[in-house]
């Protein structure tokens, strides 16, 4: 049920409206609350000063259209308390689960990530009484939740609701570009690791893999060209802090590719080709570039877990929204800047 | 000498020295083999020359990750010279990798020599061997199955009607894709019973839980001197049991002691095995839950990022230099946490990863 026009509608509008204008206040360097953001979250979140700036200035939905928060407004039931979860390695989607819940429900609490609490403290602070922040979220019956986790958290959750509480979970993804052959220059490539780079890669949105309609040559010329542009990207905007887990996985994965005989230093990251066979690679600027001459079939084998893909031809576009309706689907070079108009991952 | 003529020496030498005939040293012998996988073997040499190019001391040695066998063909020999391919389990939604072999000599040498060390118990003498798993085929794909063969024949080498060994005797291979032949379990048993003979049941994890299952709280009529040898996890089945548990249910429906249930560690990508040392009368002893090397094998715990070896008693993750892997990896390195204990290793399960996750990364310890 999507919430009903009139009264309704203008009450969920005036509360996106303030959150919007809540974050406004905190990318704006000039501002306090940009100040002490910029300063705060390079702490939390691990990502370097200029990785941060990127988000806070490129990514963070300060300028929605009305058109897009209506869209986002409908997207949501209407609910009388709403309760959200919010992840910790995107700090930015703090904000438009906030939207989300702003829009279904007159009285929101928010349970901040632990380890990076900072971004919906300050926007509870530029938004005086828009929601409440809390330690531990206690939903009612009939109230709805929206909680961003992996497989086994979000399955602790759904087990810990009281009866009639609605879930709105949304798992792990990753993002997909898909490049045409003839599109193979160093302009794509600059396209695409502006993709990477935001958040060291740990979005939803954030490409980790690039199929190339094309031949092995096509996907090894584009690999190269990738991992010079990352490279130069790495040089503006250094990747920040990885988590053990993710430095184990770069480490095996580098290794196997290594051996393997694919793989190309890419600055902090690193590219590898393959042919017909693809999986993520794993978070902090890696990517996988693979050739495929059967496109729809070789992203199928992991649609599930496809959130976003990034495409260099209409074509293409047209092509795979008939396939997965349900990802966000952009120019590679903009898979960042999606739509305020509802949640990024719709899986669900 | 040709590349053939080298790793044919190595494989004697590695033969010997698991006969113990210490004319080499381990890490002596390690060392010429790292050398000779470096000059056979393109991808490791590439390994090799990412680590600083040097090999002068086995830390100097880097580990093959367990997924490079499923990106790429890990051998020192071409692959018309391949005797034996074996798969990889693999988990859900990943292509499977390939572990070859120019020659089974050496792995059919050192899984029975440290396999009888574990699980040939009780009393000298013949014994009744069965697999709960698949027959192995004309062309055996599968290192637990042929592993399997190895000990059916040699420790027991006869049909169960007193007629001569055959490797594809189904009465033997009681556990595929049809379901688990309990009918044909039972009936070995009392082949073992009547022959008064110890009777070895070689078996997955899963496949035993699929007996305990079957059984639903009956026991069989086997012998005292059962012995239940369990291996491989659960990857992504149906139903999932804890290694306690399942020792204890085992032993129940057997109606022996759980010290009768010993636990294998092994993988596609290695060549030989770990075992417990808890069989009573074999020649390894050792607590429950502790895995035990072989000589010809060592299992250091290494810190995940720096790959350098974490101290005494903490947890890391599994770097295995096995000596029998001649001709693809001599060290493997897995994504198993252990930690060393006593004289052997404890599995702790696999290290979790981060590569799963995507934008809904953490909401950090839900529950705590």
């Amino acid at each position: 049920m999507s919430a009903a026009g009139g009264a309704l509608d203008d009450d969920a509008l005036r509360r996106v409206e303030a959150l919007v204008g809540a974050a406004r206040l905190v990318a704006d360097p000039s501002s306090d609350f940009g100040r002490r953001a910029r300063a705060l979250l390079v702490e939390s979140t691990g990502l370097s000063a200029e990785n941060v700036e990127l988000a806070l200035t490129e990514c963070l939905e300060t300028a929605p259209s009305r058109a897009e928060l209506d869209a986002l407004i409908a997207s949501v039931p209407v609910a009388p308390r709403a309760h959200v979860v919010l992840p910790a390695n995107v700090f930015i989607a703090a904000h438009r689960a906030l939207a989300l819940a702003l829009a279904s429900a007159p009285h929101v609490f928010v349970r901040p990530s632990r380890r990076e609490p900072h971004f919906a403290a300050l926007l509870a602070a530029a938004a005086p009484n828009l929601f409440s922040l809390t330690p531990q979220i206690q939903p009612e019956s009939g109230d709805h939740v929206w909680a961003y986790g992996g497989d086994t958290s979000l399955d602790a959750i759904r087990a810990s609701l009281p009866p009639d509480v609605h879930l709105h979970a949304h798992g792990p993804g990753y993002g997909v570009a898909v490049i045409d052959a003839s599109q193979i220059t160093a302009e794509t490539a600059t396209a695409l690791a502006a993709d990477i780079v935001p958040f060291d890669q740990r979005g939803c949105l954030s490409p980790r893999a690039a199929i190339v309609e094309g031949t092995l040559a096509d996907a090894r010329r584009f690999a190269d060209l990738v991992a010079r542009a990352l490279a130069d990207a790495g040089e503006r905007i250094p990747r920040g802090r990885l988590d053990a887990a993710e430095l184990a996985d770069a480490r095996a994965w580098q290794d196997a590719h290594t051996y393997s005989g694919s793989v190309i230093a890419a600055g902090p990251g690193a590219v590898s080709v393959a042919e017909n066979r693809w999986e993520p690679a794993p978070i902090g600027r890696n990517l996988l570039v693979m050739s495929s001459d059967a496109l729809i079939v070789a992203l199928q084998a992991r649609g599930a877990d496809i959130t976003a893909i990034g495409v260099t031809t209409a074509e293409h576009r047209q092509r795979l929204e008939r396939f997965f309706p349900y990802a966000r689907i952009a120019r590679v070079g903009t898979l960042q800047r999606p739509a305020f108009d509802g949640p990024v991952d719709r899986r669900h | 000498m040709s590349t053939l003529d080298i790793s044919q020496r190595l494989h004697e030498r590695v033969r010997a020295f698991a006969r113990g005939e210490r004319a080499d040293d381990f890490e002596g012998l390690a060392l010429a083999i790292a050398r000779f996988q470096a000059e056979a073997s393109p991808g490791f040499a590439r390994l090799v020359k990412s680590r600083g190019g040097r090999l002068e001391r086995l830390a100097d040695v880097p580990g093959v990750p367990t997924d490079a066998f499923r990106l790429t063909r890990v051998a020192a020999h071409p692959a018309e010279l391949d005797v034996a391919r074996f798969e990889t389990s693999g988990t859900t939604g990943s292509e499977r990798g390939l572990h070859p072999f120019r020659t089974l000599e050496t792995y059919e040498s050192l899984a029975l020599a440290f396999g009888r060390r574990a699980l040939v118990g009780f009393r000298p003498g013949p014994r009744v061997v069965v697999s709960l798993a698949p027959a192995p085929g004309e062309v055996p794909t599968s290192s637990l199955g042929m592993m399997m063969t190895f000990f059916q024949r040699e420790w027991d080498g006869r049909s169960l009607a007193d007629g001569s060994f055959d490797r594809e005797l189904a009465a033997r291979w009681l556990f595929d894709e049809d379901g688990l032949d309990l009918a044909g379990l039972e009936h070995a048993a009392m082949v073992a019973v009547r022959r008064g003979e110890p009777f070895v049941v070689l078996a997955t994890a899963f496949a035993l839980v699929g007996l305990l299952d079957a059984l639903g709280g009956r026991t069989i009529a086997a012998p005292q001197e059962t012995c239940v040898m369990v291996t491989g996890g659960f990857k992504g089945r149906s139903r999932e049991v804890q290694r306690d548990d399942l020792r204890r249910d085992l032993a129940r429906a057997f109606g022996i002691p759980e010290t009768h249930v010993v636990a294998e560690y092994g993988m596609t990508e290695l060549t030989s095995q770990l075992y417990e040392g808890t069989l009573p009368g074999a020649e390894l002893q050792g607590d429950p839950d502790v895995l035990l090397e072989p000589e010809w094998l060592r299992v250091e715990a290494v810190d995940p990022v720096t790959l350098e070896a974490v101290p005494a008693g903490e947890i890391g993750i599994a770097r295995i230099i096995d000596l029998g892997n001649v001709d693809s990896a001599l060290i493997v390195q897995t994504e198993d946490l252990v930690r060393r204990r006593g004289a052997g290793i404890e599995l702790l399960g696999r290290r979790p990863g981060a590569t799963a996750r995507g934008c809904s990364l953490a909401v950090e310890a839900w529950l705590g």
